[in-house]
């Protein structure tokens, strides 16, 4: 429940427009085990420190606790964006590494910036703020997906909310590998009609 | 055997296995494992000829570890012997990792390869899981033994005069030895938790707990004994001098407290790491290039007792947070002293630290100055060695003089030792692909340090851990470090020199850090406490410590 904070408590009758609502805290259970993967379970042993984690897509499974990442070197002061070289899976239901293995492919730098351009101008808490509105984002629309039952309006509208948020702080040269990682995840999201990661051409 | 360490279990092989076990249980008149992996290698074989001969060879070399380990296991030692059972539970964790390899990356049939060696490595796993506690055990016992010995030896030193004193040192050189042992046996109790599991799960943290204690008795152990050493004119200066004259035919890897010169090792061409990334690194080195010699020690900040980075004798042992030390010199700041705390107080941040330090109430453990000088700028990706070559250095562990050749001669032990991701598919020119989180530390344990590794580490661990003066390894985000969102995600591993602390109430007002990715060079750099914390919080908040 949204509750008004202390001071607005008190001011309430003098400004009742001026006092901005605390916005209820975001679910981190799943920011926590994509965050603590690689040191986690198998992969501790198999995925190098300095490989930062995607963004988590949901998993195929139909739990809706389950989500699927991947780890890709970045390299140089300028940080290049490699292709990925592990994946792992990981569940929200106590934080750990459900399953981890190295990708056999040779190291190969992708082209462009790490993040889209509209990021440019973020700070790093501004950039946090988003992430965790996207780990939020991404819980939600895995029960959705997990559920495949038909979408309610309000439904609907949170799957477009959370493929906007998604295409916006995405890697944009990782997104055929973001697809890889669960194609028919991609394929539900665009016929709930949001936003989504096309099918390689 | 190969000494090659990996905790494997993928998910691929977790689905292989609740997928496949109950129908291999339900199956009582179904092939055995073994008969199934020959005839998948023979089916894949016929799919895959220029692939056979690498699976045969997989086969093969399941065949014969499956031998030593059965053998093994039959004749089980009463005793625990992790020495005898740590490599065969290596092994089949190399293999585990291989033949999942091979299984994801070629065939689903050959699956069951992974399998069959999941059976045995099971069977092993059971017996570590049984013997991990009761050699802690055993060792505790036998460290309290010591502790005794050395006490009673501390006593008598002081009366040993004469033809006497000879009878003593014979007595000290004795307890060195059976130290020693005791030094091995730890070593194998910490391998073995390496292999025992998730190390991020409760039961393995608590072995790991355990195992720390214990490593920080052996290491007080040791200081006694050179102590003991000194006292009764061995000469005995360092730790290395110490060891020596224990061990004197001791060789560098697992156990041994010994010299290691790092330039002596014999691995794979330096070209293969990347010739032309190391000469852009070099061009960036500072003053720590190739022509500086080795550090002398240096005094710290005035009233500092300066911990000497070339021997871990002198290390200090000091208590963070400690109130009534640290107010017993606390300064008279008097009335505009106070008044300057308090204004700055209210602005906060940095103009409190300044504050504290212009009225002399902060005072810095560790010696942050002089271990500046122990760091150069690294090669890409080779964070986590720089840092260990700046501790083994410090300890004076190594002797190389050219940071970079040391950085390299290190990378290359590494690398042999199965520690790092190399992405070997143009042989002739390997790429390192950075250091996974388990191996962190490694290469101190192979130089003889006494290691202990903290995971899920509190703040007050880490303060503590700083106070105690010597140099701490730890992982970082350093987009949170460095505020820059391009390398948010990313663990780096950077050492803590020092710390700076409030002698009003004991707390760390920051730390001081030698990051070898950084440009300019971080040597010593000042990091405020909320900073690095959030920064390594980001991370893993591990600390590997190396006594």
């Amino acid at each position: 429940m949204k509750l008004p904070t202390a001071p607005c408590l008190a001011l309430i009758f003098l400004f009742p427009a001026g006092c901005a609502r605390r916005e209820a805290p975001l679910s981190d259970a799943l920011k926590r085990a994509v965050a603590s993967a690689k040191f986690d379970g198998p992969c501790s042993s198999l995925i190098s420190m300095e490989w930062p984690p995607s963004w988590p897509v949901p998993a195929a499974d139909g739990s809706g606790r389950r989500f699927k990442i991947f780890f890709y070197p970045l390299l140089g002061t300028q940080p290049k964006v490699h292709a990925p070289l592990g994946e792992a899976e990981v569940g929200t239901d106590d934080g750990k590494v459900l399953g981890c293995r190295k990708l056999q492919a040779p190291l190969q730098e992708l082209p462009g910036a790490r993040w889209p351009d509209a990021l440019r101008g973020l700070t790093v808490s501004e950039f946090d703020r988003r992430a965790d509105r996207l780990f939020a984002a991404t819980e939600a629309v895995g029960a959705l997906y997990a559920a495949k039952a038909g979408l309610t309006p309000e439904q609907t509208r949170a799957a477009g909310a959370y493929g906007r948020l998604f295409l916006e702080m995405a890697e944009p040269s990782l997104l055929p590998h973001y697809r890889r990682l669960n194609p028919d995840f991609w394929r539900w999201l665009a016929a709930a009609g949001a936003p989504s990661i096309p099918d390689a051409p | 055997m190969r000494p090659l360490s990996r905790l494997t279990l993928s998910f691929a092989l977790a689905a292989l296995l609740s997928g496949r076990a109950g129908a291999v249980a339900a199956a009582d008149k179904a092939p055995s494992l073994a008969q199934q992996s020959a005839a998948a290698v023979k089916a894949v074989c016929a799919d895959l000829p220029p692939r056979c001969a690498e699976f045969q060879n997989s086969l093969e070399e399941i065949g014969w570890f499956q031998e030593d380990a059965q053998a093994y296991l039959k004749a089980l030692p009463r005793k625990p012997d992790l020495a005898g059972l740590n490599p065969h539970l290596a092994e089949s964790l190399r293999l585990i990792q291989r033949t999942q390899h091979q299984y994801q990356g070629v065939d689903e049939r050959l699956g069951v390869l992974a399998l069959l060696v999941w059976e045995t490595h099971k069977a092993l796993a059971a017996v570590s899981e049984k013997w991990i506690p009761e050699a802690s055990t055993s060792l505790h016992a036998s460290l309290t033994a010591l502790e005794d010995r050395s006490s009673r030896l501390e006593r008598a030193s002081l009366l040993y005069r004469g033809p006497e004193a000879s009878t003593h040192a014979a007595s000290i050189r004795s307890l060195g030895q059976d130290g020693i042992a005791a030094l091995d046996r730890f070593q194998e109790v910490s391998l073995a938790i390496d292999y025992s599991g998730n190390p991020m799960d409760d039961p393995v943290l608590k072995k790991r707990k355990t195992a720390n204690g214990l490593a920080v008795r052996l290491s007080a152990l040791r200081d006694r004994l050179i102590a003991l050493e000194k006292r009764a004119g061995s000469g005995a200066s360092s730790r290395l001098d110490f060891s020596t004259l224990l061990k004197p035919d001791a060789k560098p890897g697992p156990g041994a407290w010994a010299r290691a010169d790092a330039t002596s090792v014999k691995l794979p061409p330096l070209d293969a790491f990347g010739a032309q990334a190391a000469a852009e690194a070099g061009a960036l080195m500072t003053s720590a290039g190739s022509s500086q010699p080795l550090p002398e020690a240096s005094q710290g900040q005035a009233g500092l007792a300066a911990a000497d980075r070339r021997s871990l004798l002198q290390v200090p042992k000091m208590r963070v947070p400690a109130p009534k030390d640290e107010k017993a010199g606390v300064p008279d700041i008097g009335l505009l002293g106070r008044l300057k705390l308090m204004w700055a107080r209210r602005s906060g941040g940095e103009s409190e630290l300044q504050a504290l330090r212009d009225l002399g109430l902060t005072r810095v453990v560790g010696d942050p100055k002089g271990r500046a000088a122990l760091v150069h700028q690294q090669d890409p990706m080779t964070c986590t060695i720089v840092c260990q070559q700046q501790m083994l250095t410090a300890s004076g562990a190594l002797e190389g003089k050219d940071p970079k050749a040391v950085e390299h001669s290190l990378l290359s032990e590494a690398f042999t030792k199965g520690y790092l991701n190399v992405d070997d598919s143009d042989p002739a020119s390997l790429k390192l692909l950075g250091t996974p989180f388990l191996f962190t530390g490694n290469l101190l344990k192979e130089h003889g340090m006494i290691v202990t590794k903290t995971f899920k580490a509190s703040n007050q661990d880490l303060a503590q851990a700083a106070g105690r003066g010597g140099m701490l390894l730890v992982d970082v985000d350093p987009g949170v470090l460095r505020g820059n969102k391009d390398l948010l995600g990313i663990s780096h591993s950077i050492v803590i020199t020092g710390a700076e602390i409030s002698r009003g109430d004991g707390k760390v007002l920051g730390y001081f850090i030698n990051d070898s990715d950084s440009v300019p060079l971080s040597k010593g750099e000042f990091i405020p406490v909320k900073q690095l914390l959030d920064a390594w919080h980001a991370g893993n908040s591990s600390i590997i410590e190396a006594r």
